[in-house]
């Protein structure tokens, strides 16, 4: 049934007649809310309020934690700093972790509950000055892909995982830390400093090792990019291994790992380039597989490339361009339980920007130089969608049609390529793809992205969704157009989206989960 | 076998014999009298309106505010179909009002709107300004018309005891006292604590609030036992009545719904991942415990209301009393027609979940019932439908704790299944019956429904 939920105000004004109710002078805030995430599936949501003030420096706060149908379970109400934030949480299939920033004593608190609701653990982390920057500029309100967390990952049933940019003046590094659920335990590691620019990607686990990609320029401002994979010891944190990402003359970007249960083997993949090329400058060449070991050993790899093997499938130009697509962005690459793997891409172009040339050329007749805009703008294409079989060939190359937006470009952004646009593209949320969530265990998946349509019947945005279960890949759409005078679309449960609508007339907030066909 | 489910075996059986199938039973929905439907809310705006011009004092705008909700509240009921105002049905509750009325004649009837309401809760409502609402929920339940007289009185009790207004006036005049309106103003100015002093006060008000609740509600049996007492019918009926309420939680047909065996076929076999469910289970136990707190119940345990009317049913029990006195056959028939009106309703007013394992928990009883069968059917295409058009959630309810665990695996199948697995499983389960239920109008029109939906 829909669920309505009454909005709080925390109002204290006076009645008509002067008369007061307990509602009017209750005041409750709500600071954030999230999901409880598990190995990529949303368990559930918390909403975190702030429930009385305590004294100058101490709130009290209740922290409520619901299940994915929306069923409140518990509510946690505790004391604390007036200054402190709840950023993320996990949820490992024996305990949740709920990560909070406490501005006031500079530090990273991670509170662990097991299932019957108790606190088990708490590890704390005090904040020095390489850290605190990331969390004082980290928005505390979600992120683009709600159906992840940013710094906080599960291990399963073992504990969590948190990986923490650092920044001292122009130096940029990482450190992971680990906490256990079934016992105090944590370890911490913090990579040898090579003056480079850094940064670190969560990918994955398998039972014994944790594995981290590692980017790293010379400068903040080079082209030039190196991959590097790092395994981590998760008994200890102790480093197992660490490679350049490269193979038979091929660089590879490593976006995802794929763990098979009781194998110590693991799947890499990622878009990979030629090894001249330079990732934020030139185009990829396709897509590559990789089965590792534990010793970060390459067993075997694979290469479709979008010249070679995409091309039977899809028309592609001397360029290696997908007719009428462009270039593709990768923004999802995973394996499913079947053994299959899946690429979700969008295509993107650079093309000349009337606008930008109309806005020169006025300027220029005004006798200033340039307009706020490029004479180049960039235009987002189609989804595409990757097929591949357990032995790493591709099997389809599907492209899902939508209406192709234009992202104006700032003044001067025409002299950069269009694969640099790309990443600013994806920085800026310009891309229409939404989230990806996967099924139990991986046996199924839904991706999903907005489109605008302009039909006879409806004209407005829509979302998209690409599903694959039981081997068949099905696809939906939702209009977001309705009588609520806001909607919003929110990853929810493996197969189904969250609706928040809001009435403004009846100031009435109403959720609703839906499946997806 | 384990021990439980044996007991369940057995219950099962006996259930079965003490319901034999009476296959002939053909349902058809009773259909409202919209005259009588519209004299009765006349005399509610009346009584309303009455109400509120009779308001005096320096808080009679709150209270005419509440009387206000109130008569909205039951016009909504009106309007949403949910009071049956057929003939037959009407004219049966009304002569066991009237038995009870004519023998309790100090006690004056004018003004008086007592009416079935097709809600599936067991439960009766007295709303306090003269309409009193007998959901067929618990008619349907109870094994005589004594026991229905029993609830009759009780609801009858709160009202000429005036519980509701009472309530109301209450309420208001502590809410807008000048003693609590000096607490919420210095509540108000606090800079710290400002909202668990707000709680302490709210808490002690629901408890005050709930304490007299349970006192009402010991008064209105109270004086139930004396109302029916000058009737003739069986007033120990009252304790088997209060027995039938404590296991009210439970569904009349109460049975182990196997969706295997209903949803398994040779074309299309059952899916053990329908019913799988990973739910995340957090302070389970705890939430449980804090629902059970005595201080925060509205009623008072049903063992211990039996415990105080005993002595009184016992001082009260005449030779010759009678357990039925309007009709038997009329009571026997009302039940059986309710067992399908709740299901009817909850199609009706877009329950279909509920509607769904109503009948399913039924057709284990009935399974050659024509009815049964296709309102399964007309359910899976209704969740079909709804699942295309991304309106699901408007008629199903969600996997949720507090539900009984054979409807929570209902709800997870449904949660679970396809679009194209609801089709396979509507066309197959009505395919199966065809040879059997063709010639049933409603049964062909939901098939070929089926049949467009699974692209037959």
């Amino acid at each position: 049934m829909t669920l309505w939920v009454i909005l709080l105000f925390s109002t204290t004004q006076l009645l008509a007649q002067s008369k007061l109710s307990i509602d009017n002078v209750y005041s409750v805030t709500l600071r954030n809310s999230g999901s409880i995430i598990e190995n990529e599936e949303i368990k559930g949501y918390y909403f975190f309020y702030q429930s009385d003030k305590i004294d100058k420096r101490t709130n009290e706060y209740t922290l409520q934690v619901l299940d994915a149908n929306l069923n409140k379970l518990k509510d946690i109400k505790f004391q604390d700093s007036k200054k402190i934030a709840l950023m993320e949480s996990s949820y490992n299939g024996s305990s949740l972790v709920f990560m909070f920033f406490d501005e006031d004593q500079n530090m990273i608190d991670y509170r662990l509950y097991d299932m019957e609701g108790k606190k088990t653990y708490s590890y704390s982390k005090i904040l020095d000055k390489r850290s605190e920057a990331y969390f004082k500029s980290v928005p505390r309100l979600g992120n683009d892909e709600e159906a992840e967390n940013q710094s906080l990952y599960d291990i399963p049933n073992k504990g969590f995982l948190s990986i923490i940019p650092l920044r001292e003046g122009k130096k940029y590094t990482y450190e992971v830390n680990f906490y256990s659920s079934d016992k105090r335990k944590a370890w911490n590691f913090n990579p040898l400093e090579d003056g480079k620019f850094t940064q670190a990607q969560y990918l994955g686990a398998n039972d014994s090792i944790a594995i981290v990609e590692v980017l790293s320029k010379l400068k903040l401002t080079s082209k030039e990019m190196e991959s590097t994979l790092v395994g981590i010891n998760l008994m200890n944190g102790r480093k197992v291994f660490e490679i350049q990402t490269q193979d038979k003359g091929r660089k590879m970007y490593p976006m995802n790992i794929s763990t098979v249960a009781g194998k110590s083997e693991y799947i890499v993949m990622g878009p990979y380039f030629e090894s001249e090329d330079r990732v934020l400058q030139d185009k990829s060449e396709g897509l590559g597989v990789w089965a590792m070991n534990n010793a970060g050993k390459i067993i075997s790899s694979k290469y479709i490339s979008w010249a070679n093997d995409v091309s039977k499938y899809i028309k592609t130009d001397f360029k290696g361009r997908l007719a009428d697509i462009g270039y593709v962005y990768f923004h999802n690459l995973f394996q499913t339980e079947d053994g299959k793997f899946f690429a979700v891409g969008e295509g993107y172009k650079k093309t000349a920007s009337a606008l930008g040339i109309a806005t020169t050329v006025l300027s220029a007749m005004a006798g200033s130089y340039g307009g706020g805009f490029s004479t180049a703008k960039m235009k987002v294409t189609d989804m595409v969608l990757l097929e591949l079989s357990d032995k790493f060939m591709l099997e389809n190359a599907t492209i899902y049609d939508k209406y192709n937006n234009n992202v104006e470009l700032p003044s001067g952004y025409e002299f950069m390529n269009p694969h640099t646009l790309a990443l600013l593209l994806k920085t800026s949320g310009s891309f229409d793809y939404s989230f990806t969530q996967m099924g139990k265990n991986k046996g199924s998946f839904v991706s999903g992205y907005t489109d605008f349509e302009k039909g006879k019947n409806y004209r407005g945005l829509t979302f998209n969704s690409i599903s694959y279960h039981d081997g068949q890949l099905t696809t939906d759409k939702i209009n977001l157009k309705t009588s609520a005078s806001k909607l919003h679309l929110l990853p929810a449960k493996p197969g189904s989206v969250l609706l928040m609508e809001y009435y403004k007339k009846d100031k009435r907030l109403e959720l609703r989960m839906e499946k997806l066909n | 076998m384990y021990p439980y489910r044996k007991l369940r075996f057995l219950a099962f059986f006996l259930f079965i014999c003490l319901h034999a199938p009476s296959q002939e039973f053909s349902f058809a929905a009773f259909k409202n009298d919209p005259s009588y439907g519209q004299n009765v809310q006349s005399t509610i705006k009346k009584r309303y309106e009455e109400d509120v011009s009779f308001l005096s004092g320096n808080n009679k705008k709150y209270i005419a505010d509440i009387y206000e909700e109130r008569y909205e509240l039951i016009k909504e009921r009106f309007t949403s179909n949910e009071i049956l105002t057929a003939t037959e049905p009407q004219q049966y509750l009304s002569a066991l009002a009237d038995e009870i009325l004519k023998n309790n004649p100090e006690y004056n009837s004018k003004g008086l709107n007592i009416l079935f309401s097709k809600s599936f809760y067991a439960n009766a409502t007295s709303m306090g300004e003269g309409s009193i609402f007998f959901n067929i929920g618990l008619f349907h339940r109870l094994q005589n018309e004594s026991q229905a007289a029993f609830v009759l009185c009780h609801e009858l009790a709160h009202y000429y005891l005036n519980h509701n207004n009472n309530n109301i006036h209450q309420y208001v005049t502590t809410i807008y006292s000048d003693n609590f309106q000096q607490k919420l103003k210095s509540i108000q100015k606090l800079s710290y604590e400002k909202n668990k002093q707000l709680d302490a006060l709210a808490k002690n008000l629901l408890f005050r609030n709930r304490r007299h609740g349970r006192a009402f509600e010991h008064a209105a049996d109270s004086m139930a036992l004396e109302l029916m007492k000058n009737t003739n019918y069986d007033i120990r009926e009252a304790l088997t009545c209060l027995s039938i309420l404590d296991s009210a939680d439970k569904d009349k047909y109460s049975q182990e719904v196997v969706l295997e065996q209903h949803f398994n076929f040779a074309s299309f076999p059952f899916k053990k991942s329908w019913i799988e469910n990973d739910d995340l289970v957090f302070a389970k136990t705890e939430d449980k415990e804090s629902h059970d707190l005595d201080s925060l119940k509205t009623h008072p345990d049903c063992a211990k209301r039996i415990e105080v009317l005993k002595e009184k049913v016992r001082q009260y029990e005449k030779k010759g009393s009678k357990k039925f006195i309007v009709s038997e056959s009329k009571f026997n028939a009302l039940i059986k027609q309710f067992d399908y009106e709740v299901i009817e309703y909850c199609v009706q007013s877009g329950r279909i979940s509920r509607a769904l394992y109503y009948a399913l928990e039924m057709i284990q009883i009935y399974p050659g019932d024509p009815y049964l069968n296709t309102i399964i059917g007309k359910c899976l295409n209704e969740l079909y439908t709804t699942q295309k058009n991304h309106t699901l959630s408007k008629i199903v309810d969600l996997p949720n704790p507090e539900h009984d665990i054979e409807y929570n695996s209902l709800l997870h199948t449904i949660q679970n299944l396809r679009l194209r697995e609801i089709a396979a499983l509507s066309f197959y389960f009505l395919k199966e019956r065809e040879p059997q239920f063709y010639s049933f109008a409603p049964f062909a029109e939901v098939y070929n429904q089926s049949k467009q939906h699974f692209n037959q």
